[in-house]
């Protein structure tokens, strides 16, 4: 008998907004989630215990709306899928045969073989009886721990047949992996995972129609092996599916090999948490350290449930969607030989969402941590999250702040290959970094309020493709090959701005003329949240761009203007001090009123790398010259993508990653229309 | 809200004892028959008065499973009071208390004042260890003892305000010297100026935000 779920079983997800994608429109959450309603399914594939086929690998980040193919390529997709399912189950159901034993049953009816060591009375630790009564030890232990799982939510998880499921799946997950064992905190991973494959089942049944009982997805989801595709989501959230994040290993007390800290994993990860924290904000982080408010007191509950403590269950699932559908691959290759390539959480974007995420909690706290006087008051704040918060705008800031933490541990890794003497990251004072991110995220909030205030526009749907773009690049992992590679991407992509621009003087879609139109309107209100977004996030696409001159030859930055970021089109970074960059970043706020030099700088810089657009004069200091400095800016911005991109497709060939690309393309095509209106003006 | 002491205390003990209800039924005066797991350590706050002195207890209250304990130890760090917690209907809780108080005296400091409070005396009839071995334990190693139970909230409130007019007493015979924060103790607004002329509490320590 299905164990009854609490009801309503979930939040519909149509209600919740497309956080990643942003996307405003409900039609468009199904499309970049193929099995969206059925979280359970896209968390295996996410896991990596499905398979994920070209109509599923659309991450939840992809808000295109070029997904239209996955109708026609389910069907094959659904054979994989039931072949992989098929296999898991057969590995559990055999698992569970070979290790959980009853010395009291014998298989063939007849007596134990061997009742001289087979007895339970056996000192034999080899022994079935010896076995049995560890077993029993232990699951004496899980039972305890079951027992107080989710207590508000009783109805379901305190069921006779969900603590029998939940209890043999930990029992034998421990059996398979002697060296972890039962930790507490296990049973609290495993407990959602378990739920949300109850849900999808109840939705397949209540969807009998579309799907009918029998067809396709009934036979990846089915009652009957409930306890067995939790199984293998629990395993593979656990081991992490030879990807960076293996929650096991917050659970161990021995540092991974090759870790340079030496830290069991959960306290690095912790110190890898005030790393992040410090880089955004340096007051908080100094508060918290003054009080002596260690990072593990609070992050080890953070990380070993994975918020699982923090938020209600509901809202941990939403979480937990965004967690999963980050990339656990190692973003560096060459990460785990390097000795000092950093944190190991930052090495996969899914590591550095959850630090990103955890970051976002305590600045949410921000003002109320400062206010705390000494550290158990801080601890009480940051371990009982206030159950209000606004779920959306919380994994907002923590995908901001993931997009940072990758191109901190990039940066890092960079610095740590450099021979050069000056380490580049050196160079970037802590305050510069915080002030990134301030920028990038006052420019998030603006542009929320907008989009709050009015209905969807077109203008949110180019910031926000040109942002996965960015991002997408930002966590492209070819920093080594633009290292080498540097002068040909450089060449190709001004190739590529050439073709572009013939494509871009064709006419294109309708919706554009209404587009162009709101520009015009929108330039004067919040234009400078429009060119602030974009161009900061232009400036993570290319750290290394802005590092490596550094490092090569100081001569050479004049020559390699478009691969530097903004930081240097404000001002070499060879030649000019970090106040420079924080100049620009002041630059930017005020839209342009002052600092010409800077501005002229840029300005000549510029020009020298977009001989295609018209030569700009930048010896008016008018607001005019502002503005078109901006739209050179943002052209130059389009170049880097296009550079990062070109680098993409060189090297990878998936169909995931060409369809992103397109949809980059897509976006930059209008971003360039937009910069050419503002040169124009 | 002023203070003349501020002590931390840590609650420690194995798994499942009623640490985290003790802890409740302290300072929101409730009990919970099913309380959630602690996975690291959770914190709560209460102000009691000792000798007319208002005196704010911190307490951490720390996960008990074996697995823990490697990262639990820093907690340890600045307490001025622990309550060591076991189950009289558990032997094998009560038997874990040595290896528990070894914990404490290796990594907490020597003045820390111990209370040894066993739980659950509310069910006599499944009771497995006797109150003379408690007292007996308690005894050996020179902690004090009660007999407590978190649903009644017998000894509760006892148990706490004991441990804390013990630490109090400490300070008033000078055993610490209330201006090194190591020992646990802060000297709040209404306390009695220390050695060093008076360390201020709250705010003088809050630092960090204007600087």
């Amino acid at each position: 008998m299905p164990p009854a779920l609490m009801d309503p079983p979930l939040p519909e997800l149509s209600s919740v907004p497309s956080l990643s994608s942003g996307a405003v429109s409900p039609g468009s959450a199904p499309e970049s989630r193929p099995f969206g309603d059925l979280r359970g399914l896209q968390w295996r594939i996410n896991l990596g215990v499905l398979p994920s086929s070209s109509s599923s690998t659309s991450s939840s980040s992809s808000s295109s709306s070029s997904s239209s193919s996955s109708s026609s390529s389910s069907s094959s997709s659904i054979d994989d899928l039931r072949r992989a399912t098929a296999n898991s189950r057969r590995r559990y159901a055999s698992l569970r045969g070979r290790l959980l034993v009853d010395p009291h049953i014998t298989k063939d009816g007849s007596s134990s073989p061997n009742l001289v060591m087979d007895n339970p009375l056996s000192q034999n630790p080899d022994s079935t009886w010896s076995r049995f009564f560890r077993n029993a030890e232990m699951e004496r232990m899980v039972d305890q721990d079951l027992s107080r799982l989710y207590p508000e939510h009783g109805n379901y998880f305190q069921t006779p047949g969900c603590q029998g499921i939940l209890r043999r799946i930990l029992l034998l997950w421990c059996l398979r992996h002697p060296e972890c064992g039962y930790r507490q905190g296990m049973h609290e991973l495993l407990a959602p995972v378990l739920y949300v494959l109850q849900c999808d089942i109840q939705k397949i049944v209540l969807l009998s129609d579309a799907y009918g009982a029998e067809g396709e997805l009934g036979i990846v989801l089915s009652e009957k092996f409930v306890e067995h595709d939790a199984y293998c989501m629990f395993d593979a959230l656990m081991n992490g599916s030879r990807g960076s994040i293996a929650m096991a290993d917050f659970f161990s007390y021995s540092p991974v090999p090759g870790s340079h800290t030496g830290l069991p994993p959960v306290i690095e990860a912790s110190a890898a948490l005030y790393h992040l924290l410090s880089h955004v904000d340096s007051s908080l982080h100094g508060h918290l350290v003054d009080l002596g408010v260690e990072p593990q007191y609070f992050a080890l509950r953070w990380l070993r449930v994975l918020f699982g403590r923090e938020f209600s269950l509901s809202n941990l699932l939403i979480i937990w969607d965004e967690i999963f559908s980050s990339d656990n691959s190692k973003v560096e290759k060459h990460a785990d030989d390097n000795a000092d390539s950093g944190f190991r959480i930052f090495h996969s974007s899914r590591g550095a969402f959850i630090t990103a995420m955890a970051v976002a909690m305590m600045l949410h706290l921000r003002s109320s941590l400062l206010a705390a006087e000494n550290p158990t008051t801080c601890l009480q704040r940051l371990l009982n999250f206030p159950e209000d918060t606004d779920i959306g705008k919380l994994i907002r800031k923590a995908k901001s702040l993931q997009a940072l933490a990758l191109i901190l541990q990039r940066s890092r890794t960079l610095s740590s290959e450099s021979s050069s003497p000056k380490t580049p990251l050196n160079l970037v004072p802590d305050s510069y970094w915080e002030e990134k991110w301030r920028v990038l995220h006052k420019a998030e909030e603006l542009k929320q309020d907008g989009v709050e205030k009015q209905v969807p526009t077109r203008k949110k749907g180019w910031t926000d493709k040109v942002k996965f773009s960015l991002k997408r690049t930002a966590s492209d992992p070819s920093s080594s090959k633009i290292k080498s590679g540097k002068k040909e991407s450089i060449a190709s992509g001004r190739r590529s701005f050439e073709d572009n621009s013939s494509v871009i003087s064709c006419p294109s879609s309708p919706p554009n003329e209404a587009h162009d139109q709101k520009i015009d309107s929108e330039i004067s209100n919040d234009g400078s949240n429009l060119s602030l977004d974009g161009i900061d996030e232009c400036a993570f696409s290319s750290p290394m761009g802005s590092l490596l001159p550094i490092s090569d030859d100081p001569e050479n930055v004049s020559q390699t203007p478009r691969s530097n970021d903004i930081n240097n089109s404000a001002g070499n970074s060879t030649t000019h001090s970090n106040e420079r960059k924080l100049n620009k970043f002041q630059w930017l706020r005020r839209f342009g009123w002052s600092n010409d030099e800077c501005m002229s700088e840029k300005g000549s810089n510029a020009s020298e790398a977009v001989k295609p657009d018209s030569d700009c004069n930048n010896q008016d200091q008018n607001v005019m010259s502002t503005v078109r400095n901006i739209g050179q800016a943002m052209l130059e911005h389009i170049q880097v993508i296009e550079c990062a991109l070109q680098q993409n497709q060189g090297q990878g060939a998936s169909l995931d990653n060409i369809e992103r690309q397109v949809t980059a393309m897509s976006a930059l095509k209008e971003l360039r229309k937009i910069s050419s209106l503002l040169s124009e003006m | 809200m002023s203070y003349a002491y501020l002590f931390k205390y840590i609650i420690i003990g194995d798994t499942g004892v009623g640490k985290s209800c003790l802890l409740l039924q302290f300072t929101d005066k409730r009990f919970q028959p099913v309380h959630d797991l602690t996975i690291g350590v959770e914190f709560g706050a209460r102000m009691i008065t000792i000798d007319n002195k208002p005196i704010k207890l911190q307490i951490w209250d720390t996960a008990g499973q074996e697995s823990f304990r490697s990262i639990t130890r820093s907690y340890y760090r600045g307490a001025a009071g622990a309550l060591l917690v076991y189950d009289i209907t558990r032997r094998e809780t009560f038997n874990h208390l040595a290896s528990w108080l070894e914990d404490a005296r290796q990594h907490a400091n020597a003045n820390m004042t111990i209370m040894l409070i066993g739980n659950k005396c509310d069910l006599a009839h499944r009771r497995a260890v006797s109150t003379e071995e408690g007292e007996q334990f308690a005894k050996e190693h020179g902690l004090i003892f009660m007999e407590a139970s978190a649903k009644t909230a017998q000894n509760v409130e006892e148990a706490f305000i004991k441990t804390a007019a013990t630490i109090y007493k400490k300070i008033q015979d000078g055993v610490f010297d209330v201006s090194n924060e190591s020992y646990g103790i802060k000297v709040g607004y209404g306390g009695i100026p220390g050695p060093s002329g008076g360390r201020d509490g709250p705010s003088a320590s809050a630092g960090g935000c204007c600087s």
